[in-house]
Order: C-alpha cells, then structure tokens, then sequence
C-alpha cells in the first residue's frame, strides 16, 4: 500500500506538485491520468522516493519512505521512468541488475539472483535476448527488459511510467494482463498511461491530474461518468457491451 | 558458460601471459642485455653485482612503474568514460593529467622530490580538476562534446600554470622535457612506492564496484530506482580515477592517450561491461605501455625516447581512428 499526506515537490524552486493526498492498495492497479506537463512523472518520482517531497508524508506499507537508505527504498518500491538510457551492456545483465539492492558483499549475484531474472525475462517472453547487447535490441524489446528488471526487483510496490510506449498492441494487451496478474498476486501497481481507453479497462482505481493537483480519484466508471475526461481532454469515453466484458472507445465531439 | 565470460577468460589469461613475457623483456633488455639465466641469477642476488645493481636499482623499478602507469592510465580513462558518460573522456584529454602535473610542479617548486607529498599532490590536482569538469557538467546539463570541450580548455590552462611556475622559478625540475610528454628513465623507488600503493588501494576497491559502475550508466532515474546512490557513487569513482590518474603522473608524468585508447581497444573486443572491461584494461594497459617503453628504450640506442613521445606517436592516429568511427555514425558515440 502506497499513501502520500499533503505532499509537494519539484525541481529546485520550481514546484510541481502541491499537497498532494494519494493512496493506492494493495492487490489494486492505480492509473494516473493527465494532460502533458501536468506532474504526473514527478509524482510517480516522488512515490518511488528519488524526488525529495519538499514537504508531507510518503508511508510504503506503513513505513516513511524518507527513513529508508537508497537500497532499502528499492527493496520496497520498483520504478520504472519514463526516459531511459540504452547501456551498452547485455539484456540479461540489465534485468539481472534488478536484483541490486540485494546484493551483499562480496558483491557478486548469487544462483538465487539468477534464476529470479531468468524468470522475469520468461515472464515477458524475451528469454533469448538473455546474451545479446541492449543496443542491438528494437525499441520495443528494450521496453521489455526495463519491465523485466522491475519485475526482478521483486518488490510489493511497483511503478511504471508509461510502460506500453514502444510496444506494439499486441504486446500492450500483454501488458494489461501481466500488470493484471502483479496485481493479483497482491503488488500495489501504479501505472501513467496516455492511452485512456486501456487505463480505464484494467484500473481500480483511476487518478486524474491537473497543474500538479490531484482532482479527482475514483472508480473507472465513476470517472468515465464524470465530466471530468471531457473538460481535461475534449473527448467522452463511451462504452458497448461485448461478449468479452465492457469496452470503452472515445466519442469525439 | 556464456560466451561473453568464457572469451573474457581467455582474453585474461592471453593478455596475462603476453603481459608478463614483456615484463620479462622489459627487465632483460636494454644498453646491458640479460640472458633468461643472468635474469634469474640477479633477482636471487647471485652473479655479477653490476647486474644485480641494473636491475635493482633501474629495470625493476622502471618496469614496475610502466605497469603500474599502465593499469592506473587504462583504468582510470574506463571510469572516466562511464562516470562522464562520455567515450571520449580520458584523463590527459579532459585535463586531469594535467591537474596532476600542475600538483607535481607545485610540490617540486617547494623543493619536494619524491615521497608521499608529489603522490598526494598530484592526486589533489587531478581532483580538483575532475570535480570541476563534473560540477561543470552537472550544473550546465552540457552536452558530452561541451563536457569535453571545457576539459580541453581546463587542460590547456592547467598547462599554462604549470608552465608559469617554471618560468617564474627555474629551480623547479619537474617539467623536464621528459614529464611534460612522460616518461619513465628518472622513475625512483621513493617516488613510485607511495603512488603504487595508492594505485593498488584504488584498483582493489574499483574492482568491487562492476556493478554499481554498470548501473550508473543506466542514467540516473533508473540507477535509483534500483537503490543506487548516484551522486555518493558518481563522486567516489571521480575519487578513485583521479587517484589512479594522479598516482601515475607522480612518477611518469604526463603521458597521453593511453587512458583512451586502451579501454576502447577492450570495450570494442570484449565490451562495456566493467567486470570484463577493468580487468582487462588493467593488464592491457600495464603490458602496452611496457611494451611502448621497452621500444622506445631499444629503438635508438643508445639514446632513449620518452615513451610519451611513442605513445603521442601511436595515440595521435588511434584517436583520429576513433573521432572517424564515431562520426561514421556508431549509435551510442
């Protein structure tokens, strides 16, 4: 369980976030939804306690995140930003490093390590990319290793931002059902999408951002109901009946 | 076993091997040539005593100095690389030799020959250097040409100082023709002893830390995000190279190019990972630059060319080599 009290942030003077009062449980997928420049990656910053909060509270499961070191808060909460760097180093090694903040001395991964990245690579079909170099992997798969690592950090928290970029549909509807299954096994996930139609399909809770401020957190359908996607966005999300449960599709007007 | 380790393993050992039969070399051949046998004779301290005497007193010392320049240059060029996130950062590029000849030269002006005061000074002024290069870098959010564009200026004025100091007092011996280029015909125990030691200490403590030099590259964000303390850590390896980097000028003055083009002789056989690529350019590094001396004692004698002037010849092509390559469109340059 994640929870922030009265929480601000930013960079330097620059504020981003204002008070800020969130929470998202366990065994729960929370969506932050918002228009660009909104403060929606900082916030996820925040949580995962690489931003400083100027000032409030960040509980992780009961504990304040401004009390853990650096290995103990990645113990706790997996982060994946928005923006990454493409090491030169092998895809395997990459998730392997997911396993960092357990490591002890002598500083070496142990077979435990391993097996668990492994695993995380299986999970997100990109066992064979397990030798081969990161900058000679697509866009899409190098997605899938950055996912794979967080996933190997094996935390009760995870976040992602914007996890489905450079993934092909086929491979965002993958996506859903993993962030599903994580959820299931009773990690608190806590996701930015841009794509509304799939935060409002596999959300149980959707939280919506504007200037740094959190307007509303609610429901899928009590935020679909809402005005508040039409006044944000110009669009009204609409939804049909299929034999395969709700789906929602945008209505431009 | 990964094809990547077991090509390491036999990179290691080849290197080892070829490293230590130019050691071997290095410590047989110059004006007065050992046989395999006079060697072995002299380093028990049997035989003639001239030959004793050469090699106690010249050849080891000046071999143990190109191995130790060797390995500190090479490695300390690795960090720089990766911390800087810049292939073309190197510590005579970026102006940290130069920091820590300009230390050397300060020390030698006050009358300090040898002994843990040129090491420590030399290691303050590579710091000093390589901590504004990061500040600058840091606080511009500058670009990797910027970053070494600020490096070159900052060498070409440490240079400047370093020069002054001369001018102004005469008596200062340190910018011998020999330490402006490096070299190693003057190199002493009592001035390679405490550098080496710094040099160990700082190679020992890198070679825990593969790990968390191949996690700062991942970019900030992401390193911290798996419990990485990126600033504490960045600092500490700015340390650790300008240690190495300073150490080694101490006693072998400025030597160029090899902290570029070792690391990126092994990063493009082997690599970047840091588990592969500091062992590697420890050994490569200390064999080469042996090699380079060992040349450049034989080539005209029974004169001697500063090794420095070897390597500039060697290093002025590899790194053109590397400025077309990158310009060839390599992605990550």
């Amino acid at each position: 369980m994640v929870e922030l009290k009265n929480v601000s942030a930013g960079y330097g003077k620059n504020m981003i976030l204002h008070n800020i009062c969130f929470a998202a449980d366990a065994g729960t997928i929370t969506t932050i939804i918002g228009n660009n420049g909104c403060g929606k990656s900082t916030l996820l910053k925040t949580i995962a306690g690489i931003l400083p909060a100027t000032s409030g509270e960040i509980q992780v499961n009961g504990i304040p995140i401004q009390t853990l070191t650096a290995a103990q808060r990645a113990k706790q909460t997996a982060y994946l930003p928005q923006g990454k760097n493409t090491p030169d180093i092998t895809a395997g090694r990459m998730v392997l490093h997911g396993r960092f903040p357990y490591l002890s001395y002598p500083r070496k991964y142990k077979k435990e390590d391993f097996d668990i990245a492994k695993s995380a690579m299986e999970k997100m079909g990109i066992a064979d990319c397990m030798h081969k170099p990161m900058h000679s992997l697509s866009g899409g798969t190098r997605q899938k290793v950055y996912i794979a690592m967080a996933l190997a950090q094996s935390t009760p928290v995870i976040i992602m931002d914007e996890p489905t970029s450079y993934l092909d549909i086929g491979q965002q509807i993958k996506f859903s059902q993993m962030a599903r299954d994580l959820a299931q096994c009773g990690k608190t996930v806590i996701l930015v999408l841009h794509d509304l139609l799939t935060a409002l399909k596999i959300s149980d809770q959707i939280c919506v951002m504007e200037n740094g401020k959190i307007l509303l957190q609610d429901t899928p359908q009590a935020i679909q109901n809402s005005s508040i996607i039409k006044a944000l966005f110009g669009v009204t999300i609409k939804t049909v009946q299929t034999s395969e449960g709700v789906q929602y599709y945008y209505q431009m007007e | 076993m990964p094809d990547s380790r077991r090509k390491f393993r036999c990179l290691l050992w080849s290197s080892l091997i070829l490293c230590i039969i130019i050691s071997v070399l290095s410590l047989c051949l110059g004006i007065v040539h050992f046989s395999l046998k006079e060697l072995i004779e002299a380093l028990f301290q049997k035989g003639d005593k001239i030959n004793i005497n050469i090699l106690k007193y010249a050849r080891i010392p000046r071999t143990a100095a190109c191995l130790m320049a060797g390995a500190a240059l090479s490695v300390s060029g690795a960090v720089l690389q990766n911390v800087l996130a810049n292939k073309l950062a190197s510590p005579s590029v970026i102006g940290v030799n130069a920091g820590a000849g300009l230390g050397v030269t300060l020390c030698c002006s006050l009358g300090i020959l040898s002994g843990w005061a040129v090491s420590v000074s030399a290691f303050l002024g590579s710091l000093i250097t390589v901590l504004l290069i990061s500040v600058f870098s840091a606080k511009t959010g500058a670009s990797k040409t910027t970053v070494i564009l600020g490096g070159v200026a900052l060498n070409s004025m440490l240079g400047a100082f370093s020069e002054s100091i001369t001018v102004l007092n005469p008596d200062t011996v340190a910018l011998t023709t020999e330490f402006r280029v490096g070299g190693f015909s003057a190199v002493s125990a009592e001035r390679l002893l405490p550098a080496s030691i710094l040099i160990i200490a700082a190679l020992l403590i890198l070679f825990t830390l593969f790990n968390e030099l191949d996690i700062l590259s991942l970019g900030d964000d992401s390193a911290q995000s798996i419990g990485l303390s990126t600033k504490k850590y960045r600092i500490l390896f700015l340390i650790l190279s300008a240690l190495l980097a300073g150490s080694a000028v101490s006693f072998a003055g400025l030597l160029g190019f090899i902290g570029l083009i070792v690391p990126h002789f092994i990063r493009k056989i082997i690599g970047n990972e840091s588990r592969y690529l500091l062992p590697l350019s420890t050994i490569v590094g200390a064999g080469f630059i042996t090699l380079c001396d060992l040349v450049a004692r034989l080539i005209f004698m029974p004169y001697e060319l500063p090794v420095g002037i070897l390597m500039a010849i060697i290093g002025g092509p590899a790194f053109v080599w590397l400025l077309l390559r990158m310009k060839g469109g390599h992605k990550n340059g």
